[in-house]
């Protein structure tokens, strides 16, 4: 699986939606059920998904699919 | 990607990463259950626990519940628990969780190097007045959390060497926690303090989720969590098991002692011996609180006994299993044959099998038996049978504590028995003691009991509830006889009853019926003429027995006219009525087996 396609699996179990339902300018802005509560879940997701550790400062500015896929070094788009 | 799978329990056994988990547990919320059992949890936390919600939605999956989980309000346990109304209460649930962690709560107490007792035991009040103020409305089991050590400790490494350390206070309120619970029926530990020093404190937190969510958990770890509330639920909710059945070839020892004699199987202080000596191990001290153990072997019964009595290295002995099984028939037939010889239900045996052909067998022909997958690695064997959760349960009855010693009494008494130039010889020498009374509320429950289960030795068996036998205590038309006994080896407990009703001058023995675990002593004698006694205080001048054939109980077909009675009508085979003249004398009393009459210690007889 491509990075996107791991992304987007990842996004579709934690916010119960389609993986064809998340885009590549998605944020916690255009899906509703990016709350606070799910942030941890998607964090901790991708943890475990991708076997890295975030530092808690940059936690909170995880908030785009963007944000998410420069954090992970992804340009294999 | 596809998104619409068949059921949503189809791949539980792959669910392993946070998002998978989450993928799993909303599916089966949005099957409304898939059919598993409903489990309502209430919830009531000083942390954030909703993040668990999950992990226990699949982890009860696993465990064959639907768990719907309602969270109370944050802060406000008193609140939650005291008040009907609350979210938590009108959720109905089936079982409440209440957690009042220190770091919480009492933040300051875990950071002082000695003195925090006091502050721990307030915690502890606190948890008891929360259980106090359920209790005034709700009877639902609680579970209460104890409290687990922190990972960074004032005394640094310390902390254990002095007496009034954090440690110390912390395992004391632990105790005291026990105690404390001890006098509110329904309520239990949940040992979170065992679940977190199980996979270690120095895991079971991650920082960053704390200071950023006020999660206390670590994410690999609140898989662990979840399945520890499931297990501690389940072992709350369901009665646990009773017996194990042992397959014995690569089970109890290596290699097939049909094949490799008694020399030759694996069995003693060396690898791979001393896997199968450590299990046995295992086994001995689940004996030892009372689990029953039979045996489900394809082997010929003669070289089996022979590991068993001479085999040096053998932890478990005959005397140490209650049934056994060995033949070449199928193990499904074998184990429904031990369910029935030890009065059990089918569903209260675990079988413990390294071949999986074998616990497939089971699996498919006798789908209520409970079956450990067992691991390939005989070291692996007690971790297996430990993590099935079977035999949890959260309180050992008398019965369950005195069933060892009974055991050992039966090794004794058979002993006894060998020495013995004579039966009657070796009955004097029990010195037995049967003490015989009507029924009263102290004994009810074991009356009742004995009465629900008992097949073998059981006339009539007919099943009254408690309520109607204790109405017929009560009735001065009948009369609810029990019997007692002990000897010199140990207490047997309450082991037979009789139930006589008077009908003019006849007295109908209503109910007849002895635990086998006393078999051939005279008990059933001294029952009979404890009965007959009352039937003529009552003024019958006879007494009349059914026998009701069933399909377990031929053994006590010819039990009435063995006592004198003659028969009055009807057959063995298809049922019958004896009668027996009082006024040519009752019963005579067994010479082997001292009275004594409940209440009023009256002795006769040798």
């Amino acid at each position: 699986m491509s990075l996107d396609e791991r992304l987007r699996s990842v996004f579709a179990s934690v916010f119960g939606l389609d993986p064809s339902r998340i885009q590549a300018d998605d944020s916690y802005e255009t899906i509703p059920e990016w709350d606070s509560v799910n942030h941890i879940n998607l964090i901790l997701a991708l943890e475990a998904e991708f076997g890295v550790e975030f530092d808690p400062g940059e936690i909170a500015e995880l908030g785009s699919v963007t944000a998410i896929r420069a954090r992970l070094g992804g340009t294999d788009a | 990607m596809t998104t619409a799978a068949a059921s949503p329990l189809a791949g539980l056994e792959d669910v392993r990463k946070p998002a998978d988990y989450l993928r799993v547990a909303r599916a089966i919320r949005e099957a409304d259950g898939a059919g598993l059992r409903p489990l309502r949890m209430g919830i009531v936390s000083s942390c954030t626990l909703q993040f668990l919600d999950p992990y226990l939605v699949v982890e009860g999956a696993r465990a064959g519940y639907f768990v719907q989980v309602q969270h109370g309000q944050f802060g406000q346990p008193e609140q939650e628990l005291g008040q009907a109304d609350s979210g938590v209460i009108r959720h109905a649930p089936d079982i409440i969780l209440l957690m009042l962690r220190p770091e919480d709560v009492a933040p300051e107490a875990m950071t002082r190097a000695i003195n925090a007792g006091p502050t721990l035991e307030a915690l502890v009040a606190r948890l008891q007045q929360c259980v106090g103020l359920l209790r005034e409305h709700a009877a639902v089991p609680v579970l209460v959390a104890n409290l687990a050590q922190p990972s960074v400790r004032p005394l640094g490494v310390f902390d254990a060497n002095l007496a009034e350390s954090l440690a110390h206070a912390l395992s004391r309120a632990n105790t005291l926690i026990r105690e404390r619970l001890s006098g509110h029926a329904g309520a239990f530990v949940w040992d979170y303090a065992g679940l977190v020093s199980t996979h270690g404190t120095a895991n079971w937190t991650d920082r960053r989720l704390w200071a950023l969510a006020r999660v206390p958990v670590a994410a690999p770890m609140q898989p662990h969590m979840a399945s520890h509330i499931i297990r501690t639920v389940t072992g709350v909710l369901r009665p646990p098991a009773k017996c194990l059945v042992l397959d014995l070839d690569n089970t109890l020892w290596g290699g097939a002692i049909g094949d490799e004699g008694l020399g030759g199987i694996q069995l003693g202080d060396d690898y791979p011996g001393n896997a199968y000596k450590a299990f046995q191990r295992y086994v001995r001290g689940l004996l030892d609180r009372g689990v029953l153990l039979a045996v489900a072997s394809k082997n010929e019964r003669e070289t089996v006994d022979q590991v068993f009595r001479e085999h040096p290295e053998m932890l478990l002995r005959p005397d140490d299993i209650a049934a056994w099984q060995v033949n070449w028939q199928p193990k499904s037939g074998n184990i429904r044959a031990l369910a029935a010889e030890l009065n059990l239900g089918a569903d209260a045996l675990v079988f413990f099998d390294d071949n999986p052909v074998e616990r497939a067998e089971v699996r498919a022909n006798a789908p209520e038996v409970l079956v450990v997958e067992v691991p390939s690695d005989p070291l692996l064997y007690a971790d297996a049978l430990f993590g099935s959760g079977y035999f949890d349960q959260p309180v050992l009855s008398e019965e369950d504590r005195a069933r060892a010693g009974m055991y050992r009494a039966d090794h004794q008494r058979r002993a006894l028995e060998q020495q013995a130039g004579s039966v009657e010889e070796f009955l004097l020498g029990l010195d037995m003691v049967a003490t015989v009374g009507t029924v009263e509320p102290a004994v009810l429950g074991r009356v009742a009991q004995l009465i629900g289960k008992t097949n073998q030795f059981n006339l009539t068996t007919r099943r009254h509830s408690q309520a109607d036998i204790e109405r017929m205590g009560r009735d001065s038309n009948h009369v609810v006889a029990w019997l007692r006994l002990r000897d010199r080896f140990g207490d047997q407990g309450l082991v037979a009853v009789g139930i006589l009703a008077a009908e003019g001058e006849t007295g109908r023995i209503d109910t007849f019926l002895m635990s086998c675990r006393v078999m051939s002593r005279g008990v059933e004698t001294a029952l009979l003429a404890y009965l007959t006694d009352q039937a003529k205080r009552l003024g019958c001048r006879e007494v009349v027995g059914e026998y009701v054939p069933t399909r377990k109980n031929g053994m006590v077909r010819g039990f009435y006219p063995a006592a004198g009675f003659r028969l009055r009508a009807g057959s063995e085979a298809d049922g019958a009525t004896y009668a027996l003249d009082l006024t040519a004398g009752g019963v005579a009393w067994p010479p082997v087996i001292r009275r004594e009459d409940s209440g009023r210690a009256v002795e006769t007889g040798p």
